[in-house]
């Protein structure tokens, strides 16, 4: 038999799909490679070096806690401070903000009408108003705004309200410390080594192991005595008003006193991202399919019982990409203190760069810090979301 | 407490008579979708339930075990009255097993760990005794080896009998399925009929919403036909087979036959 | 019959309606009860306190005083004219589509008549009641006039086409009239008018700028993917606020000397930064949209006879668009809001206009009037935005067949 023919040919050189492939990417290197040179060329015009970090500072931050800058210590170490004090904002912002979120979410899937509404007013008010309008209300309209020191409110003698400074009760470590906290983790491995223990003997013999009540009740417990034996390692302190009259904030002591400049930072972003989070905790939660809920009715199962072991661990591995999402926002958004002179990386980066120039070097170092945060954060959050993805998607 | 109630509890034991509802109507809003429904089931009986689509079979079944209240009658579910009384509820949750369309698998836990829940934290059976049951339960539906894996790894078929395994694990006496097979592709419908079939023969009192009518005809002891909310007809396969007396049921056996 | 008979079992007279609403929804159980009271309590008391400050202790003087400044910022006086023309296309546009596309419920209704007579009320007076009046009538003329004469007509899909042309040339326009012919200098755009300004424009370049990136990075052709990828990352690495001094401090050293390029202004270096910044975020969320339309209809397309790039502009591309809608718009009432941080490199925007009116010496201690002010007209557009990305959601059936 002949073989059949085949009318045409093979495709040209210019008609076949690799060099099509190659062609495009080649074109688009080149540009790529285009610019990248022009922005070089450009840059080695400018100061690219990191020795201005050296020198000596020349400006005091008034906001430190737990580190001792001053005007003669290096621009770097004023730099780090700033790094500091973002990292301590975002650390309390990211746990209010989610505690908040999460109440306001679970709210507004609540069967009472009341506050499932005001979770609502809640949410779709600080969610649509810009983040910066916001700062600058807390900061110059109410904490700004309150009485001065020697006016200062005082309320249930815990709590003192001024616009100098937020005082709240605060324990601060005494000379005991580090045994007590020593004893503490010990309690901590006990408590745990008993919840494991009733976990078990619940899994045996199927009465209610109460591991979680019982973990708790002895790690308190454990707590508190060694607290009295060690005598008393923490000195708590109530606000006080009229004590010493040296030091800046005169009239008032004791406690930890709060700038309105950190309390207006991280109300803002406490309230603005909580309601974020909130609508991602109500999404995840109505994401899942009705029938689940359901089955474990069905089943007999009791609602602690129905949410702990069902509904959460299943909202949860949908809530954490977006809730990461959301805690990268809360880092980046930091960065609006610039707007009220709070001292964190960006305000004190940029207050280096306004004194010394050298623009290019200083903002690669602020987007470095910012990669470094947010690759923490995510990295953090990717562990916890591999614990909790689930076998086999349907 | 009252008479009336001592007395529905020895009537009900004296005839075997293991759901008794009376005159059961359902709102949604300003809809009906139960109309007044009155039957009875007695302890080991298969009854069909079938019916054009939304004329209040699922509600039906859910009202049986409370995942609806209803708003006007009265269930009693072997002996236990469906009211306010959250304690009833306890009980009658784990008397009464649901088998639904959808599955309703937990997608995080594992097959045996899905059938082995329950009767931990309901029951209080230790662990190793409620995954014991599980296993043997998957060796009645015919899956054993499948135990350690994730519902999202298997087939339909073989989820629905996990599901079934999973409501069996509770030791109820009474098994409601809400169209089991409708949600499932031909070739695995079979498999999970098989399973209901052989519980059928076990003597468990079932409830069942379909439309395999020949699995029906062979495992039933009574049909309910329903339509816009109440019970239009009910009796015997044989009977509506046969000689069925309304024009909606005849009509509605000759679009699905 | 058994229709009617229904009908009048449902009907329960409205006092026990609302005894048993209220039994389920307020106090269902004594947790509620007592959750029920400490939030009518707590809310009650803020709501209170607002409307005390709102209606009796505030001093809207300095609103009064500062209205122009917080609208347009240093526009020059007499040149005002220049915004009608694009408001009153605006309105027409908005009418014309509510009516093409919407439906109008009794509750959006009462939303528009309020607002117009708040407006009314406390915005506007002398000849500016007039022009606005007749933005007004535009919009009701146009609304009534599609919904019930075009619609359902031979000329509806002629009509929507024009509409959607409108809208696109909106900008244009905007832009056209207020430095077109003679006009205003954009260092001078200022108030919320620059805040509407730099939104339109930014959302325009990044919603192009965000489908080209997404192409990118989920193109096949391994550097125009990794490019893209790493453009997409570095952006979203730094907040917002790092990239606006980068484009004050270092652009300009950047710029290419020619066509008086190195000169650009502070307003089109913010809209520059901008519809980059928006731009990356908008390119992970249409890339989501793109992961989203199953690999079928790709095969399907390429069965029919269509190339790669007719199965992706006429295929994928539309569904994975309408499949992100609702995160689309979230993200532009993000870039909305966050217009409000050119304040912070000393433009006089809305926000930056409420800055210097807080400043001024007879206003000492205003601050709380000026700020809520701006942030309800911030709110206002976002909050309307997200409404009407409802309907459209409802209108293109997202999440149904
Ligand atoms: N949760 C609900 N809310 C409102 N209406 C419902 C609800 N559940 C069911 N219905 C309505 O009640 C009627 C009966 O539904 P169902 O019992 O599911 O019918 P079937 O299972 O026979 O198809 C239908 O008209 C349905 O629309
Ligand atoms: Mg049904």
């Amino acid at each position: 038999m002949s073989t059949i023919a085949i009318p045409g040919r093979a495709p040209g050189f210019w008609h076949r799909r690799r060099t099509r492939r190659l062609a495009i990417q080649a074109a688009f290197g080149v540009l790529v490679a285009l610019i990248l040179l022009y922005l070089l060329e450009r840059a080695l015009g400018l100061q690219l070096g990191f020795e201005f970090l050296r020198s000596r500072a020349g400006f005091a931050i008034s906001h430190q806690w737990a580190t001792d800058f001053s005007a003669n210590n290096s621009r770097l170490d004023a730099y780090l401070t700033g790094v500091w004090n973002t990292v301590r904002l975002v650390v309390v912002g990211l746990l209010l903000a989610t505690f908040l979120g999460v109440l306001a979410g679970v709210s507004r899937l609540s069967s009472n009408w009341l506050v499932a509404k005001i979770a609502l007013v809640y949410v779709e008010v600080f969610r649509n108003t810009p983040l910066l309008i916001q700062i600058i209300f807390w900061y110059t309209a109410v904490f700004l705004r309150l009485p001065p020191t020697r006016e200062g409110i005082q309320l249930f003698d815990l709590v003192f309200l001024s616009n100098r400074a937020l005082v709240i009760p605060w324990a601060f470590p005494q000379d005991g410390i580090g045994v007590w906290l020593i004893v503490l983790a010990g309690a901590a491995v006990a408590a745990w080594a008993v919840r494991r223990w009733r976990i078990a003997d619940e899994e045996r013999t199927g009465q209610p192991g109460r591991g979680n009540t019982m973990a708790v009740t002895l790690f308190v417990l454990l707590a508190a005595v060694s607290y009295a034996l060690t005598d008393q390692p923490l000195d708590l302190e109530v606000p006080t008003v009229n004590p010493p009259v040296n030091g800046s904030f005169r009239g008032m002591g004791g406690g930890l006193q709060v700038s309105p400049e950190f309390a207006g930072l991280l109300v803002g972003l406490v309230m603005y991202t909580g309601a974020f989070i909130a609508e991602i905790v109500r999404g995840s939660i109505q994401a899942l399919p009705r029938g689940q809920g359901e089955a474990s009715q069905a089943l007999g199962l009791g609602a602690y019982d129905r949410m702990t072991l069902i509904i959460l661990p299943q909202a949860l591995r949908i809530m954490i990409p977006p809730l990461t999402n959301q805690y990268l926002n809360l880092t980046k958004n930091s960065s609006l203190a610039v707007a009220i002179a709070y001292p964190e990386l960006f305000f004190v980066g940029g207050t280096i760069q306004n004194n010394a120039g050298h623009a290019v070097p200083m903002f690669l170092l602020i987007m470095a810090t910012y990669l470094v945060l947010s690759g923490v954060t995510a990295t953090a959050m990717n562990v916890l979301n591999r614990r909790v993805q689930v076998v086999g998607n349907n | 407490m009252t008479s009336t109630e001592t007395r529905t509890e020895a009537a009900d034991a004296l005839t075997g008579e293991i759901i008794v509802c009376q005159d059961v109507e359902k709102w949604y809003g300003d809809f009906q979708a139960l109309r007044g429904i009155t039957t009875t089931v007695r302890e080991g009986e298969v009854v069909v339930v079938f019916g054009p689509s939304g004329s209040g079979k699922s509600t039906f079944l859910r009202c049986l075990n409370r995942l609806e209240e209803h708003d006007a009658g009265r269930i009693v579910i072997d002996g236990i009255e469906l009211n306010d009384d959250l304690r009833n509820l306890e009980k009658v949750r784990s008397e009464v097993g649901m088998v639904f369309q959808q599955f309703n698998l937990f997608p995080h836990l594992t097959v045996l760990r899905n059938i082995a829940l329950a009767p931990q934290k309901v029951r209080r059976m230790p662990r190793r005794d409620a995954e014991a049951l599980g296993r043997e339960l998957l060796e009645r539906v015919g899956i054993p080896e499948q135990a350690d894996k994730f519902p999202g790894q298997l087939s339909g078929g073989q989820q629905q009998r996990v599901a079934i395994a999973r409501a069996l694990a509770m030791r109820p006496k009474i098994m409601l399925f809400d169209e089991p097979t409708s949600a499932l592709d031909p070739e695995m419908i079979k498999e999970v009929l098989d399973v209901m079939h052989n519980l059928a023969e076990s003597g468990m009192t079932m409830i069942v919403v379909t439309h395999e009518m020949g699995f029906a005809r062979e495992v039933a002891d009574r049909f309910l036909f329903f339509d816009e909310g109440l019970i239009v007809e009910e009796g015997t396969p044989e009977h509506f087979f046969t000689d069925a007396r309304e024009g909606r049921t005849k009509l509605f056996l000759s679009q699905i036959l | 019959m058994a229709a009617a008979a229904r009908v009048v079992a449902a009907r329960r007279p409205w006092h026990v309606r609302a005894r048993r609403w209220a039994r389920a929804n307020l106090f269902s159980s004594g947790w509620n009860t007592l959750l029920t009271a400490v939030t009518l309590a707590v809310g009650g008391y803020i709501t209170f306190a607002l409307l005390r400050f709102v209606l009796v202790s505030a001093d809207w003087g300095v609103i009064e005083a500062n209205r122009r400044l917080i609208f347009l910022g240093r526009f020059p006086q007499g040149e005002e004219w220049r915004v009608w023309p694009p408001l009153w296309a605006f309105l027409l546009l908005a009418g014309a589509s509510y009516g093409l596309w919407g439906r109008l419920r009794p509750r959006d209704a009462v939303v528009f008549v309020l607002s117009s007579a708040f407006l009314y009320a406390f915005m506007v007076e002398g000849a500016n009641a007039l022009l606005l009046g007749i933005g007004l009538a535009l919009a009701i003329g146009t609304w009534a006039a599609s919904d019930a004469l075009v619609r359902g007509s031979r000329y509806e899909e002629l009509a929507k086409r024009i509409t959607v042309g409108g809208w696109a040339l909106l900008v244009p326009f905007l832009l056209f009239m207020l430095a077109g012919f003679g006009g205003v200098r954009s260092s001078l755009w200022g108030g919320l008018l620059l805040n509407v300004v730099v939104a339109t424009v930014a959302m325009e370049a990044a919603l192009v700028l965000g489908v080209l990136f997404a192409l990118g990075r989920a193109s096949s052709l391994p550097l125009v993917s990794r490019v893209s990828a790493l453009y997409i990352e570095v952006i979203r690495g730094a907040p917002l606020i790092a990239w606006i001094f980068i484009g004050w401090f270092v652009l300009p050293a950047f710029l290419p000397p020619i066509l008086g390029l190195q000169d650009i202004g502070l307003v089109l270096r913010a809209m520059l930064i901008f519809s980059f910044f928006e731009g990356a975020y908008i390119a992970e969320i249409v890339r989501g949209g793109l992961q989203s339309v199953p690999r079928g209809q790709v095969e399907a397309a390429h069965a029919v006879g269509l190339g790669a790039v007719r199965t992706m502009t006429l295929i994928v591309l539309p569904q994975a668009l309408r499949n992100v809608i609702p995160a689309l718009v979230g993200q532009l009432i993000t870039l909305w809001k966050d217009t409000s941080l050119v304040a912070i490199i000393a433009l006089t925007d809305a926000v930056g206009a409420a800055q210097a009116a807080i400043a001024q010496r007879e206003f000492i201690g205003r601050q709380a009037e000026v700020l809520l002010f701006v942030a309800f007209l911030f709110w206002t557009v976002a909050f309307v935005m997200s409404r009407l990305s409802q309907q459209l959601e409802r209108a293109l059936g997202v999440g149904q067949r």
